[in-house]
């Protein structure tokens, strides 16, 4: 049997584990689960203690463990700096002591981490630096040696996103023809929207905004009325049926919110310093699907729109999600920065 | 500041800890120490149950030879080992027919020579030759301190009148101012054809 890999995304809407084993065309997504991360996330012992049960259920005798991390501007911090290009020892120093203006509170509390994101020709860098609370990595750490995991990866969901257009650039069927060129995915979470532009050479620019669909699951629920109660009725797929959700006055709110950012971006990185040509865009996550955006986005720029094709690179084995009972079997797409994680790992 | 370790940069992210990945590490490491350590015991184990056995044969072994010994066999044992191996380079060297049952022949000379030896006689010497003309001879020396002991042997074996061996004449040996009275007996094997 060959290696598996775990990869457990801590989104801010639902938890993602996801296990893959190396097949000749990708990765095969052989077992996996989804829950609910609560409303505190990692903060909240529930959420590792339902991360430990799935890792259980997978009965794994082995294997590696990537782990994405929720940016909550508290636990999971991340901000980005222009210092000088030295040596990796210099940068250490630098970043260590610019590290407690990051942070609310003692800096011995947090592992951290560091990368140049672009160098620039004065001899300076755009850096990102990340930090996390020890005791999330630490119980991570703890969680995945009981059940025989080797913790080798800790990445921010934004990074993991960044790391798909790797397969993309390259790609003979999706990708870019000219150095002018750009493409761009986009992923729409349950909570937030990741943009990453990028050329054939290099990654452009990567942003992220917090949206306001989440709130659609309660809104929708109000408007059910009589029906709210019957646990048949699955919120998830309601949502992106325009029938309920443009009947939910706020939607055209969130929608043009969204629509928005994700515009904004795509135009701030496009048009920047350096300019492209925007040659496609793809939509991943689990919210994109949501009603009008990907026409709403369609219309502003006038290229074509897909979906970004996560089955060429992946493959998910037919029922090996385990979720919840009252929700909708998980698409490929919500695995999309799993997969992302899974190639940062290397 | 300049450029020059910019190859060395990260180039992503992993806020896993250092000492989290080396942990990690050292427990692979660890690991296959294990396994090297379990293969060794077995191996070892395996070593140690052959080496048990192979004492045990060898214990069976000295037990016969002390039994060889015990019945004093065993200088005309290794002997008789030595006119075989003589035997066998014969048969190599050309094409010689053995007259058939040449050791059962040897082995009666030898049960002949142990009724009638006395204990103070002792085996001195054997001296066996296969010639390429098939003629196989065999020269046993014994002797003794006392003349009268080897006279007395030499007579007994004498009224045997075995057909193929020459005894000698009584001769007296010194050595270191010891003296010592011998007879030889010489062993003639014929019937070998070629």
């Amino acid at each position: 049997m060959g290696k598996y890999y775990v990869v457990a995304d801590f989104g801010s809407g639902n938890t993602k584990i996801s296990a893959y084993r190396k097949v000749q065309s990708g990765y095969e997504l052989f077992s996996g689960a989804i829950f609910k991360t609560s409303a505190t996330g990692l903060k909240n012992s529930e959420t590792l203690q339902t991360f430990s049960q799935s890792l259980r259920r997978l009965n794994l005798k082995s294997g590696e463990l990537y782990v994405i991390l929720p940016e909550d501007d508290e636990n999971v911090l991340s901000s980005e700096a222009d210092y000088p290009v030295g040596n990796k020892k210099e940068l250490d120093g630098i970043v260590k002591n610019n590290l407690a203006s990051m942070l609310k509170e003692d800096e011995s509390l947090y592992y951290h981490s560091w990368r140049l994101v672009k160098p620039y020709s004065s001899g300076q860098g755009l850096f990102q630096i990340a930090a996390v609370r020890k005791e999330y990595i630490d119980t991570i750490h703890e969680i995945a040696e009981q059940h025989k995991l080797k913790l080798c990866y800790a990445d921010l969901a934004a990074n993991t996103v960044e790391n798909l257009y790797r397969l993309i650039k390259n790609d003979k069927k999706h990708g870019l023809s000219s150095n002018d060129d750009a493409s761009v995915i986009v992923e729409v979470g349950h909570r937030s929207v990741r943009v990453v532009a990028f050329s054939r050479e290099a990654v452009i620019r990567t942003s992220a905004a917090v949206h306001n669909l989440y709130r659609m699951d309660k809104l929708i629920l109000d408007s059910l009325h009589d029906l709210k109660n019957d646990q048949k009725i699955n919120l998830e797929l309601l949502k992106m049926n325009p029938a309920y959700a443009l009947r939910v006055s706020q939607y055209e709110g969130f929608l043009n919110s969204l629509s928005a950012d994700i515009i904004r971006f795509i135009k701030q990185s496009v048009s920047g310093e350096e300019r492209y040509n925007l040659n496609s865009v793809y939509f991943t996550g689990g919210m994109y699907k949501t009603p009008k955006l990907v026409s709403t986005i369609k219309e502003s720029f006038d290229v074509p729109c897909y979906a970004f094709p996560i089955g060429d690179y992946m493959h998910m084995s037919e029922n090996c999600i385990h979720h919840a009972d009252n929700k909708l079997y998980p698409s490929e797409d919500v695995f999309a920065p799993s997969l992302g994680a899974l190639i940062g790992g290397f | 500041m300049t450029a020059t370790g910019k190859q060395q940069l990260n180039r992503k992210l992993n806020l896993v800890p250092k000492p989290i990945l080396l942990y990690e590490k050292l427990k692979f490491v660890q690991r296959i120490a294990v396994i090297c350590a379990v293969i060794a015991l077995v191996a070892m184990g395996a070593y140690a149950a052959t080496g048990y056995l192979k004492i045990n044969k060898l214990d069976r072994e000295i037990t016969t030879d002390k039994e060889i010994i015990a019945e004093g066999h065993l200088d005309e044992l290794n002997a008789l080992k030595d006119q075989y191996d003589n035997l066998l380079l014969g048969i190599d060297s050309g094409n010689i027919t053995l007259i058939p049952a040449i050791d059962t022949t040897m082995t009666d000379l030898f049960t002949i020579i142990n009724q009638h030896k006395p204990e103070e006689a002792k085996l001195t010497g054997v001296d066996g030759q296969l010639k390429s003309t098939g003629e196989y001879t065999c020269r046993i020396e014994y002797s003794s301190t006392n003349r009268a002991v080897i006279s007395g042997f030499l007579e007994k074996l004498q009224e045997e009148k075995l057909e193929y061996i020459n005894i000698s004449a009584i001769t007296k040996s010194v050595v270191d101012e010891n003296v010592r009275w011998l007879f030889s007996i010489t062993v003639k094997i014929g019937g070998i054809t070629g």
